[in-house]
């Protein structure tokens, strides 16, 4: 499990690091490289400015996520911006696969797409995504289970 | 050939590396893209200095605009000149001005980017409200570069920036029918763009013009007073008397709860310092529902003003909340709380028989157009009559009464022990589909995780065969439990977010949930 998905403590640069980037990453998955960095960085703003009241915090990571939420909403609603994915690059090791993953991705629900990219893509624990969404951890096991069954129907992949 | 598993990871570090750059996804198709590895413009040092400075800026601007000029720069909100762009190497007009002032620099896409300019000034006149153009700016040659309203209609298009020069290509508008004297506020190509007050101001000026034609305040450097002031006083929550809101200088007083404080500025209202129980400021004796629902909705939430209303966004925008201001003098911890709205209960009026008042058994109903007068008829002592039946303010009871099996129910549809009754309301419901009139019925609310508030509103709807339990879930957009009484089966369905609003009368519900 990557350590950086948590801090100790929200103030000072390198905690404030790992305290952003799982929620950028939450951001990114759920909104897209457009939106979603977007929002990560107004979350970034955020959380300098209000650095005092983030430290008391149990689940920190949780409310910039609410935050990010706020201003990606903000970002769609009066931005009429999308949410976009690049396109999946051709692999070396794999030149012939079917679909693009990033595609499939965007036919899933915003939960699913978040969730499956936080446990598949970045070796999120159950626990920390539900902390991070703020939903259960049993929510974020359907979530998976959900949009990677979508998922690999829409690729084509043998589901065992 | 590798697994799902394996290409989520791959796809994973690729979303990594296009959005901790400091991004310009002018092609988003292209993977990998020149930016250095692991970069990550907000968590260095840098960008960390880059937040703060904003932040720092804030604070300025709100305590002193003059501070906030930078050394050399004139205040734009003297309405009169905005420097050109003068810097070496421009390509921008450096032959008109006549203000020895000079801009804090040429404009670059980091300083336009991730903001929302709104109009404070057109032609040198201040920009009245309620009328807010705006403009944001994307990524160079997208087709969002160029997005904002121009006073009546939004807009949207291509362009990019040439130095301090705009360049706009393609530009597309809705088409809503404008007042015929609505002046419109757009960018045009060729304006030249100049920043001042340390980024804070755009100036755009015509080709050649040495007056800024439009002056755009960066939204989160707006003076908080002047928001404060569209905000302040009495407003009544949708068209009738589920809450009343008084924004006072310091203060937010809720129905007969007052002395939350609250901060509002970038047009983002914040409650501050909520407290986790029925406050100590309620009124007291008085009823709490006020606190117990809608305190919860408002944290945090964006506020636009319209002169007379404002739509107040909350539970991560998922809900629009209607406010019309309120003629009334504010309610203060004085007087009574507001009532519901019990226009939707059915009992049929009561007639005073003339007894003495509080003596059981001196009243009976009868309808409307039989009601005799009491000198001519003499009082009739009936059996008791029992109490006006109220509306169950249990969500279980409440759907048991309308005939739900809660036994099938999915799991959380109707598991809301601790929903709050929000009280029979024409003020805030959903309804079925746009502009339909809709039948309110009950209206719950219960608080989530101790900071969150989940919206519940249940209805029958038009054809009076369904029942549906509307929940508003932080991060999991809008969840509709729909009971049908002729299957007695349940279904859900999703959507991203619903929007109510009741703008004068019922009947004129708005509602909008994408996904149904």
């Amino acid at each position: 499990m990557d350590a950086s998905h948590r801090a100790e403590s929200p103030s000072g640069a390198a905690d404030l690091d790992a305290l952003l980037l799982p929620v950028r990453r939450a951001l990114v998955a759920r909104y897209g490289t457009d939106v979603g960095a977007e929002a990560a960085a107004e979350v970034a703003v955020w959380a300098v400015e209000h650095d005092e009241r983030l430290a008391p915090m149990t689940n920190p990571s949780g409310y910039l996520f609410r935050v990010g939420q706020t201003a990606a909403g903000r970002l769609l609603k009066w931005g009429k911006r999308e949410v976009q994915f690049p396109t999946e690059p051709r692999w070396d090791d794999a030149p012939d696969l079917d679909g693009d993953v990033f595609d499939a991705l965007r036919e899933l629900r915003e939960e699913h797409r978040t969730a499956v990219l936080l446990v598949h893509g970045y070796d999120f624990t159950y626990r920390e995504v539900a902390d991070l969404l703020g939903v259960s951890e049993s929510a974020v096991t359907n979530f998976v289970h959900r949009g990677m069954t979508k998922l690999r129907s829409i690729l084509g992949e043998d589901p065992s | 050939m590798i697994d799902l598993e394996t290409r989520l990871r791959r796809a994973a570090r690729l979303l990594d590396e296009m959005s901790a750059g400091d991004a310009e996804p002018e092609n988003v198709d292209v993977v990998g893209s020149q930016r250095a590895p692991g970069q990550r413009w907000w968590l260095t040092a840098a960008g960390i200095a880059a937040a703060a400075a904003a932040v720092v800026g804030l604070v300025v601007v709100t305590g002193s605009r003059d501070e906030a000029a930078a050394p050399g720069t004139e205040p734009a909100s003297s309405g009169t000149q905005v420097p050109p762009a003068s810097s070496s190497g421009s390509t921008g007009d450096t032959s008109t001005g006549g203000t020895t002032a000079t801009p804090d620099s040429l404009p670059t896409m980091d300083q336009l980017r991730s903001y929302q300019w709104m109009a404070v000034e057109v032609g040198g006149e201040p920009w009245p409200l309620p009328s807010l153009p705006t403009v944001e700016f994307g990524a160079p040659g997208s087709d969002s570069f160029i997005t904002g309203n121009d006073g009546c209609n939004s807009f949207g298009g291509t362009g990019r920036l040439d130095g301090g020069r705009l360049v706009v290509g393609d530009v597309i508008s809705t088409m809503m029918a404008c007042a015929e004297t609505a002046e419109v506020v757009l960018p045009q190509d060729g304006d030249r763009i100049v920043l001042t007050e340390s980024g804070t101001r755009l100036a755009l000026f015509h080709s050649g013009g040495d007056s800024a034609r439009i002056v755009y305040v960066r939204l989160d450097a707006l003076d908080s007073v002047g928001e404060l002031g569209a905000l302040s006083g009495a407003w009544r929550l949708g068209a009738g008397d589920v809450a009343h809101l008084d924004f006072g200088s310091n203060t937010l007083t809720l129905g007969a709860c007052k002395g939350f404080s609250y901060e509002f500025s970038s047009s983002r209202l914040r409650l501050l310092d909520i407290p986790t129980d029925a406050p100590s400021a309620c009124a007291p004796g008085s009823d709490d529902w006020t606190f117990g629902w809608l305190a919860d909705l408002l944290v945090a939430g964006p506020v636009e003003v319209h002169g007379d209303s404002a739509d107040l966004y909350v539970s991560d925008d998922q809900i629009v909340l209607h406010l019309s201001r309120l003629d009334a003098p504010p309610i203060t911890a004085d007087t009574e709380p507001p009532t519901l709205d019990t226009g939707q209960m059915t009992e049929p009026p009561s007639v005073d028989t003339g007894a003495p008042a509080g003596e059981p058994g001196v009243e009976t109903t009868a309808p409307l157009d039989t009601v005799a007068q009491p000198d001519t008829i003499p009082p009739v002592v009936t059996e008791p009559t029992p109490p006006p039946t109220e509306p169950p303010t249990n969500l279980e009871d409440a759907l048991s009464g309308l005939g739900v099996d809660l036994s099938t129910a999915p799991p959380g549809a109707v598991q809301l022990g601790d929903a709050h009754f929000c009280g029979v309301t024409t003020s805030v419901l959903p309804a079925v589909s746009s502009f339909q009139p809709v039948r309110p019925a009950r209206c719950f609310s219960e608080r989530q995780d101790s900071e969150r508030a989940v919206f519940v509103l249940h209805e029958i709807d038009r054809s009076g065969n369904q029942v549906h339990v509307w929940r508003s879930m932080p991060g999991e957009g809008v969840r509709v439990d729909s009971f049908d009484e002729d299957t007695a089966a349940w279904s859900d369905d999703r959507c991203n977010r619903v929007r109510f609003i009741a703008p004068g009368r019922f009947g004129e519900a708005e509602f909008g949930c994408a996904g149904l």
